[in-house]
């Protein structure tokens, strides 16, 4: 080891910090042959007793009592702070719940109360094995006039039950294979409907009784094949009865 | 039953467990009044630097990453942060020999030597005084890792995590800082010597009577 390895760790040495054995032994022999690096050594050790001494001089020193009163009153504080935060959460946090179940509500009922409107009853499900016919897309359907409510004579106001459209079933369209549709809601033009969406059904005649379509003669146990006109929005908003 | 750690006193500090506060600030109370008192010079900023460590524990003691070091390293680093704006606004420190130690806390250097040993405890004493003035002369940087090294006993990594710096950083600017604080004994031993060589004797008084 040279003078400059040895400088290197003559702070470890004099500190008693960790040093490799080796490079301890070698410093050790070094400062037997070179009287000035043991010189250093001996201040260093000197030094590091001195501040020692100082350290051990300044042991019993530390806060006073008012210092750790104060820090107590200000984590006493700090609880009571924190416990009223945490209560102020809670009671927010019921608020908003309350708040969050109401406004979903307002949302729900914005939401449902004009499909409602715009549906009217619910329409019957299909029955099983239904078929789907799409015609040609420039195909024009012919649709019966809708029998809007300004319309009506008065025959049609004294009827008991002008939701009902009455059928005769000898002569009326089930009887027929022709293209009229007959809409399904008073007011509603079906012009807009053209190339729409035709699909074959087999409704019960309480369906059919529930779409607002009267027949004359019960037909038993077999269900009525009918083609509904599908709009745009999916909904059935025509009905073309067939055998 | 074991005794918690420091981690362990702070986490049940969060929960608001008061003992736990009060156990880990007389643990660390004292090393970070002497470090702040060492590295100041004034028992008052001392004392203020202690009270500011706390409190910023319980402000912002969840900031605390035991992955970085030590609570104790973090602590230090608080101190230091505090020192360093205290002596910045509070310029020229009052060492401690000016200033009156609080009540109750005089230094064993200052308690009286048996009657044997008066010249060593005089010598001892003066030695004490002057390496307290080198460490204290100086600049913080270098008088930061004196503190924490040799004063306060912490590891190099230790105090690497409290300056916020390299170990390498810190070993050397303790090698350069102990050369300081040696010539500087020195030189005050020196002083010391040569104003007591030119202080002119006590004249003997005769007695008239």
């Amino acid at each position: 080891m040279n003078c400059q390895d040895f400088e290197a760790i003559v702070n470890d040495l004099a500190r008693d910090q960790l040093v490799l054995v080796a490079d301890r032994a070698r410093a050790l022999v070094h400062t037997e042959t070179c009287a000035r690096c043991a010189a250093r050594l001996a201040d260093e050790r000197m030094l590091t007793a001195e501040l020692r001494a100082l350290a051990a001089s300044s042991e019993p020193l530390e806060a006073s009592a008012a210092v750790e009163e104060a820090l107590l009153r200000a984590f006493r504080r700090q609880k009571a702070a924190s416990a009223a935060v945490a209560a102020r959460g809670r009671a927010w946090v019921g608020a908003a719940a309350v708040g969050a179940l109401a406004a979903a509500m307002l949302i729900l009922l914005a939401v449902t109360i004009p499909a409602l409107r715009r549906n009217g009853p619910p329409e019957p499900k299909p029955a099983e094995g239904f078929r789907e016919t799409k015609p040609p897309r420039k195909q024009r359907i012919e649709v019966a006039e809708a029998p809007v409510m300004d319309d009506l004579t008065a025959a049609d106001e004294e009827a008991e039950a002008p939701q009902l459209l009455p059928i005769d079933l000898s002569v009326g369209l089930l009887n027929t294979a022709s293209d009229v549709f007959v809409p399904l809601h008073y007011g509603e033009t079906l012009s807009d409907l053209d190339g729409d969406r035709v699909v074959r059904i087999e409704l019960p005649y309480s369906a059919l009784m529930s779409l607002g379509v009267s027949m004359d003669e019960d037909p038993g146990n077999d269900g009525v094949e009918a083609d509904l006109l599908l709009g745009d929005d999916g909904l059935a908003h025509a009905i073309r009865l067939v055998r | 039953m074991t005794t918690p750690s420091d981690d362990e006193l702070l986490q049940l500090m969060f929960a608001g467990d008061e003992d736990a506060f009060l156990t880990l600030y007389r643990r660390r109370q004292g090393p970070i009044y002497r470090f702040a008192l060492h590295m100041s010079g004034s028992p008052s900023i001392a004392e203020e630097v202690t009270q500011e460590v706390f409190l910023a524990l319980l402000r912002d003691g969840r900031q605390y990453n035991p992955m970085r070091g030590s609570l104790a390293a973090y602590m230090y680093g608080v101190a230091r942060h505090h020192v360093l704006r205290c002596l910045e606004a509070n310029q020229p420190y009052v060492p401690i020999s000016q200033e009156a130690s609080p009540e109750g806390q005089e230094s064993s250097a200052r308690e009286p030597a048996a009657p044997g040993d008066i010249l060593a405890d005089l010598t001892r004493h003066e030695r004490i005084e002057a390496t307290r003035r080198a460490v204290l002369s100086l600049p913080p940087n270098y008088r930061e890792v004196v503190v924490l090294c040799d004063l306060q006993e912490l590891s190099y990594a230790e105090a690497a995590a409290a300056l916020s710096c390299a170990i390498g950083t810190v070993r050397s600017r303790l090698h350069r800082a102990r050369a300081l604080v040696a010539e500087r004994v020195t030189s005050l031993l020196k002083d010391s010597a040569r104003s007591r060589a030119a202080s002119p004797p006590a004249k003997a008084a005769r007695c008239f009577v």
